[in-house]
Parts: C-alpha cells; sequence; structure tokens
C-alpha cells in the first residue's frame, strides 16, 4: 500500500516539474557536494534555483548557471545550466541527515540522499591554516637567521680584515 | 673622571620614573643625576604618570600634554627614548616614530608593547596595519590569530618582536648586549653601539661581608643556604623548575631556605599553588613587592641567586648586574645577552632537555662547596666594577648623545605633516576633458584607459613627483593635459629598464608612481615585479598600476586578478581598489587603447618584507621571506631636479 502510495507521490512530482517545463539531472554526490544540471525547457535564459533542504531548512542553494561544454555539445541551450551545492550540515548533528532537492520549489528527487557532517573538510580547513601560519612563522624565521648569519660573516670578515 | 660637560645641551628624555615599578624607570632613575650633571635634562612622563620621587633639583619634569603644546620649543633638544616591552612605555611612541632620536632598546622583543598600543587598545586594525607593515602578508598570516580570534599564541609573540618601525625611526640606538646589537645590526647595520647595563650606584654599599647581619635583621636562618630569585615572579623565570629541582634535593635531606623576592604575577603564573603542589610550604618564603633597601638586603643576605630567564627577549637583567656586582655567585641559562658572560663569573646551564637535571646537579655541587660559590661570586664583582660602573656607562651615553642631532624646525614640521590632502578629479570634469581633448588624438595602444579615466591617479600638486612606468611616454600627454603635471614632474622609466633593474643600487623613494604594464612581464614571476615597485616607493607610497592584457598570454602561475591582489600583498602592497576594463567604448574613437582588456589596482606601499613564493604559485610550495632593500636609480630614471627631494631615505632601509 506505502509503496503504490509512494509511486503515486512520485508521479506527482514528476508532472510537476514538467508542466513547469523543468528538466533536471544529479551527476554526482561526493563528500558532501551535490552536482548536476537544471534548466526551464520553456525558458531557456532561465536559470532555475537549486536548493538543498532537510525538512523545512534550506542548507544549501545555488543558482544553475555554470558553463559546461557537455551541454552545450548536447544542444542543451546555451550550456550554462550546472550547478554544484555544498549544503552546510551543523557539526553538532551527531548522524547522517536526509535531504531534498528542490528545483525552483519544487521537490526534483525521487529517493532521499543522506549527509553528514563535513568534519573532514572542517579538519582540512583548520590544518590548513595551521600550516599557513607555521609556513609563515618559519619564512620569516628563516629570513632573520638568513640576515643574522650575513651580518655575523660581515663582522668577522671586518674582524679578520684588521 | 671629568664629569664637567663642555657644553650643556639640551637632553630631553622619554622615559618613567619612580615610583612606576618597572626596571626601566629604576634603570633610569640612576642614571638621571650623572646625565643631568653633563646636560640639561627635561623628562618627558605620560600624562597619568604618578608623581615622580627622587628626581634631581636641575631636572625637569613634564607630562606629554606639555611637551606636544610647545614642541617647537623642544626643536633643538636632543630626544632619547627609553623603549621597553611593557605598556608603561607606548606613551612616548608617537613621538619616538616620527622624531628620530637616540632610543635606549631595553627588550628586543616590542610584540607586548605594539600590541598593548593596538588590539589590547581595542583597535584590531591597527594591529593588523602593524603587523603587515612590520612583516608583509606572512606576519599578518601568523599574526591572524590575535587580531582574528583573540587567541594569545605565546609562540606567534616571541617570533613577531615588531621592532623594525622602532629601528628604522631611530637616529641611533643604545643596546646593552651585543646580542641584540647585532640583531639590530642585521636589519640596519651601524646604528647601535653596545653599553654595558650600569651597576646600579648603591649596589656596592651593601656589602657580601655582611650578609650574616642581613640574615639576622630579615629573621632568616643561618644554618640553611640561602637561594633567591629576585623580581617579579614571572613565568618565564622558570620558577617552576626550580621549585621542582628544590624539592627533589630536599627529599635527598639537603636543607635551604628559597626566597621569591618580588611580585607575583597571579594572572600570569600562580607560584603559592606550585609551591603546595611541590610540598615547599615550610621552605619558600615569597616577599611580595619590596622598596629598594630590602631589596638589596635580600639579595646581600642571599647565598645563592638563580636568575633564570626562558625564552629570552633580548633583555639584560638588571637585578642579575646587581647581584653579581656585590659578589653574588649567579645561575642563568646560556642564552642572548646571558652568554657574554664570562663562563668564571656566573653558572651557566645550557637550555636543554636536560637543563632540570643539569639544573639539579649544580645546585647540588654549589651547596656542598661554598668556597667555590664564593669565588664565582668574588671573580663576578670584579668584572662588574671593570667593565659596569655608571662613570663609564654615562660617558658612552655622552658619545652618542653627543654626536646625535636635534630634530630641528625642519624635521619637526615633516615628523607632523602638514600635507593637504591629495585632490582628485571629479568624474565630470574627465568626461568634459575627454569630449574637447581625447577623441581628437589618437594615442598609444600603451597608454591604458582605466587609470585616467576612473580617476585612479592624484592631480599634480606644486612639489608633486610621479614615477611613470610604461612601454612609452604617452600616459604622459594625459597626466600633463588632464592632471596638470609639468613635464618635469614626471620621471619615466621604461618597462625595458624596469624589468631589468639591478636590487644593489641607491634611490630616492618615491610618493606616487603610475605603472602601466604588459601582460607578459607577468609571466613568469608577478612578484618579483611587484617588489620592483615596492623598490621604487616610500612607505605609504600610492601606486596606480594598470595591466594591459594579452588574452593569449599564458602564465607559469595563476593569473586572475584574486591571484594578481596575492601577489601585490605578496610584495608589500596592500591593495585598495581593483578595477577592470575598458570602463567606456566609444566606437567612433580613433583610440585602440581603449579595446584592450585592463585590470587596475590602485594599492598602498606598506611593507618592506616580501613573500617571495605566495601560495597562488605553487600549492604545497614553503613561503620564502626576504626584506626589500633599496637602489639608486639616478643610472635608470629621467628626473630632472626641481628643486627639492622627495623626503624618506634610503637611509631607512640599509
Amino acid at each position: 500500500m506505502t509503496r503504490i502510495l509512494d509511486s503515486l507521490l512520485d508521479l506527482v512530482r514528476r508532472a510537476r516539474l514538467h508542466f513547469r517545463g523543468i528538466e533536471f539531472h544529479l551527476d554526482t554526490i561526493s563528500a558532501n557536494t551535490f552536482s548536476g544540471w537544471a534548466r526551464n525547457s520553456k525558458q531557456s535564459s532561465y536559470r532555475p534555483l537549486v536548493e538543498i533542504r532537510a525538512g523545512g531548512k534550506v542548507l544549501g542553494y545555488s543558482h544553475a548557471q555554470d558553463f559546461r561544454e557537455d551541454l552545450l555539445t548536447a544542444n542543451i541551450g546555451d550550456g550554462c545550466y550546472g550547478f554544484t551545492v555544498a549544503p552546510a550540515v551543523p557539526l553538532d548533528v551527531p548522524e547522517p541527515i536526509s535531504v531534498d532537492i528542490y528545483v525552483d520549489g519544487l521537490k526534483a528527487n525521487s529517493r532521499k540522499y543522506a549527509v553528514k557532517p563535513a568534519f573532514d573538510s572542517a579538519f582540512k580547513e583548520f590544518s590548513d591554516h595551521i600550516e599557513r601560519r607555521l609556513d609563515g612563522l618559519l619564512a620569516l624565521h628563516k629570513e632573520r637567521s638568513d640576515r643574522e648569519l650575513a651580518e655575523i660573516r660581515k663582522q668577522l670578515s671586518a674582524l679578520s680584515a684588521k | 673622571m671629568n664629569r664637567e660637560a663642555p657644553c650643556r645641551a639640551h637632553l630631553l628624555v622619554f622615559c618613567p620614573l619612580p615610583p612606576k615599578q618597572n626596571g626601566i624607570a629604576d634603570y633610569f632613575s640612576e642614571q638621571l643625576p650623572y646625565l643631568a650633571e653633563r646636560y640639561q635634562c627635561t623628562v618627558v612622563l605620560e600624562d597619568t604618570h604618578p608623581h615622580p620621587i627622587d628626581v634631581p633639583r636641575n631636572v625637569l619634569v613634564v607630562s606629554l600634554r606639555e611637551y606636544l603644546s610647545r614642541r617647537p620649543y623642544y626643536a633643538n633638544a636632543i630626544h632619547l627614548y627609553h623603549v621597553g616591552n611593557n605598556p608603561d612605555t607606548r606613551y612616548l611612541l608617537p613621538i619616538l616614530l616620527t622624531t628620530p632620536g637616540i632610543v635606549v632598546i631595553h627588550d628586543l622583543n616590542l610584540h607586548h608593547l605594539i600590541e598593548s598600543q593596538t588590539s589590547r587598545a581595542g583597535s584590531h586594525l591597527s594591529y593588523r596595519d602593524a603587523v603587515f607593515q612590520q612583516y608583509g602578508r606572512l606576519g599578518a598570516i601568523a599574526g591572524e590569530d590575535i587580531t582574528d580570534t583573540q587567541l594569545k599564541q605565546s609562540l606567534t609573540k616571541i617570533d613577531l618582536p615588531f621592532n623594525g618601525s622602532v629601528i628604522d625611526s631611530a637616529h641611533s640606538l643604545i643596546a646593552h648586549s651585543d646580542f641584540t646589537r647585532l640583531q639590530i645590526d642585521a636589519y640596519q647595520p651601524g646604528k647601535t653601539k653596545t653599553i654595558p647595563h650600569h651597576l646600579a650606584p648603591n649596589a656596592p654599599a651593601y656589602s657580601r661581608d655582611m650578609s650574616e647581619d642581613y640574615k639576622r635583621s630579615l629573621e632568616l636562618p643561618l644554618d640553611r643556604i640561602i637561594i633567591a630569585s629576585m623580581g617579579f615572579i614571572a613565568k618565564a623565570k622558570q620558577i617552576s623548575i626550580v621549585l621542582a629541582t628544590l624539592a627533589k634535593l630536599k627529599s635527598k635531606g639537603v636543607e635551604f631556605v628559597y626566597i621569591l623576592a618580588g611580585q607575583e604575577k597571579a594572572a600570569e603564573y600562580d607560584v603559592s599553588a606550585e609551591i603546595k603542589k611541590y610540598d615547599l610550604v615550610n621552605d619558600v618564603i615569597v616577599t611580595g613587592y619590596l622598596n629598594e633597601s630590602l631589596f638589596f638586603k635580600y639579595m646581600a643576605a642571599s647565598d645563592l641567586i638563580v636568575n633564570l630567564r626562558y625564552p629570552t627577549g633580548g633583555e639584560t637583567s638588571g637585578t642579575f648586574i646587581r647581584a653579581m656586582g656585590i659578589g653574588k655567585c649567579c645561575i642563568i641559562v646560556d642564552i642572548g645577552p646571558f652568554s657574554e658572560v664570562p663562563s668564571e663569573c656566573a653558572v651557566k646551564i645550557p637550555w636543554s632537555e636536560h637543563f632540570s637535571s643539569d639544573l639539579e646537579n649544580r645546585l647540588q655541587g654549589l651547596i656542598a662547596d661554598r668556597t667555590g660559590l664564593e669565588d664565582i661570586g668574588s671573580r663576578a664583582r670584579t668584572w662588574i666594577l671593570e667593565t659596569h660602573s655608571i662613570d663609564d656607562t654615562i660617558s658612552a651615553y655622552s658619545e652618542v648623545i653627543d654626536s646625535c642631532p636635534a630634530p630641528g624646525q625642519s624635521l619637526l614640521s615633516q615628523s607632523w605633516p602638514d600635507d593637504p590632502p591629495l585632490r582628485y578629479l571629479p568624474q565630470t570634469r574627465i568626461e568634459a576633458w575627454e569630449r574637447e581633448n581625447y577623441d581628437q588624438r589618437p594615442l598609444s595602444p600603451h597608454t591604458g584607459s582605466v587609470w585616467w579615466r576612473e580617476s585612479l591617479v592624484h592631480l599634480a600638486e606644486t612639489d608633486s613627483r610621479l614615477i611613470v612606468i610604461a612601454e612609452d611616454r604617452s600616459p604622459n600627454f594625459i597626466l600633463r593635459s588632464l592632471y596638470n603635471y609639468r613635464e618635469e614632474q614626471l620621471a619615466f622609466i621604461s618597462i625595458e629598464e624596469f624589468v631589468s633593474m639591478e636590487h644593489d643600487l641607491e634611490f630616492d623613494q618615491a610618493h606616487s608612481i603610475l605603472a602601466v604594464l604588459p601582460s607578459d612581464i607577468f609571466v613568469f614571476d608577478p612578484v618579483e615585479m611587484f617588489i620592483r615597485i615596492n623598490w621604487l616607493s616610500r612607505i605609504g607610497c600610492n601606486v596606480a598600476i594598470s595591466v594591459l592584457w594579452d588574452t593569449h598570454i599564458e602564465g607559469e602561475v595563476a593569473l586572475s586578478t584574486g591571484a594578481f591582489c596575492e601577489y601585490l600583498r605578496a610584495a608589500g602592497l596592500m591593495v585598495d581598489q581593483v578595477l577592470d576594463g575598458p570602463s567606456d567604448v566609444s566606437f567612433f574613437s580613433p583610440n585602440d587603447a581603449e579595446t584592450i582588456p585592463e585590470f587596475c589596482f590602485t594599492s598602498r606601499v606598506a611593507s618592506r618584507m616580501s613573500d617571495r613564493y605566495p601560495l597562488p604559485y605553487y600549492h604545497g610550495h614553503y613561503s620564502e621571506a626576504k626584506l626589500i632593500r633599496g637602489g639608486n636609480l639616478d643610472s635608470l630614471i629621467n628626473l630632472p631636479d626641481i628643486g627639492t627631494t622627495i623626503p624618506g631615505s634610503a637611509n631607512d632601509l640599509r
């Protein structure tokens, strides 16, 4: 019974997208990043809004406006319909959360996707920051040491010249 | 020793005085009577300074406010500044940075001082500017924890000593150790003289022979060795290691009394908790702040002084000099200025992973060998009396003071700039000029268009000079016709000369630069090109850069506008505006110049520290900091003499 109801709801979802002229394709989901393309076939210069939502909350959005050569080659309008959205998942959420993709306010996915807090990227950012800071300090240290060494050499050669 | 000066020059000294509880105030207070015999001395104090005590009668004391209100009166006085890494000397910074004089540098690391003047005073932006000015882009990255997150990173503070602006501004400097002088010489050679920290004139009155009398008067036991650490109880004095070591000695049956003769800094280091932790409550005395007489009595009553400092900010310990001067054996860390003490005059322990056990062994040995301990003290006293007498140090001061010019009226007017603000053309004027002139005369494609259309160059003033770097002299037409420059105000450097400049020449640094550059010179090393602009400029120089873009070029490195901003920062230039063009295209114009894509940047030269390998170059490549030093471009630039010189000298950087 549930399965039949889900199928019906999915049919309604597809119909609503079709009547609005929305074409949508999700290409990749990696490290909590959603990429694909979306357009409105009735208005080729229009760039739809793609949102990632968890319940009623928007975790990330982008207009589908990135140029993609593959779309142009496939004669899909001017090719400027690509999108990449990285939803901001709160770090304090312990379990993966289910999200949906909306295009211009209409749900576009048939099944839910699970995303996890991006601990890896947070740690990467932190480690990058520390690395940059230490790199800067080391470079300044080296510059100072080189200068002092050059000065010592200069003073020693002045002494030996005497 | 003849203390009569041939003529009593006016000496204006910026330094706190007692009752301020800091070592610099004590140092200067001891020195002041001697200086006052040779010079007409005026001391300038912070407006909120408590009433100074023990000031000689022939010395005038004024507040900073009084000094500022009568500044021209002091123009012929030699300015002498005592700078240390604490907020008590921050009031003198604005004067020091604008009025050249003699700087007595008590601490090489001035991070805390600069921080107290900027971010701790609520201005994180000033701190960020200061750190960029001193250390460029890399320093700004390293220091961003303090500005962005308020995180106190002692590592950053040690690594960014912030003394460059003080050294730049000084006519000459006095350091208390060769360690400090060498580090300043490595930044600016030949400006600094080492004058040892004097022995306090009243120290010899506290004789080592009266040690037992002092012990009795202070109710200290006669049958146990008295070990002392003198002065503020700060973390850098490594009291924690001393307490741990003494606890070990106690467990071996060694009896002692350890005196911490100074004020606690509870917020920095909780010494009471440590004493309890090591079960030394009955063996340690914490005296709190002591007046001078009691301070010397505790010192004279002690058998052994432990005077550890790690890390060092290049400071010389006045307490250590006093202790050696009254014949005490001292244990020190073999680091920085302390390493300069002869090995036979103090017990020097290298800082290593074995420091704690080394300290334990040396302490145990010294406690068992009282004669050896006294011998070291005797040698220390002899050395200090021979090399650190106040008569000798004052004579050395006099040599420096007598060779320093007073700032004079001209320098005062320069140090408080009354230049009018720079004027820029309104858009309507530019458009009107364009209608009348521009379309009538074809311009070279090397002229660029955004820089003049968007008014990125300031209008000429009577004494303005502008360096123009371009493929040809075509920008000069617009500068003359629209921006009111006379031909003799414009110095020209061709692109060929610009890219082949050598770095060991001298030059007069410019106030303003216009660079209209082809993009192909940036293909290999854009930072190097921008460093050349820094090299031509004085700090604060306004730079308008127009990059004429050849869309066919491919760089060895990233060449986006964002990457260019990073390159400019890496070369010490602070970016104000980024524009791209052409900003307006007329289909009827005879000019090719306005069809060429163009990126424009306005920036100020803010730092002499460059980063040769910023991140956009090669991901993962390590940065390389270099100090930018100037050169002489007389042979390169065609700059006729119009009777005035551009203020700011190459000496500031050498």
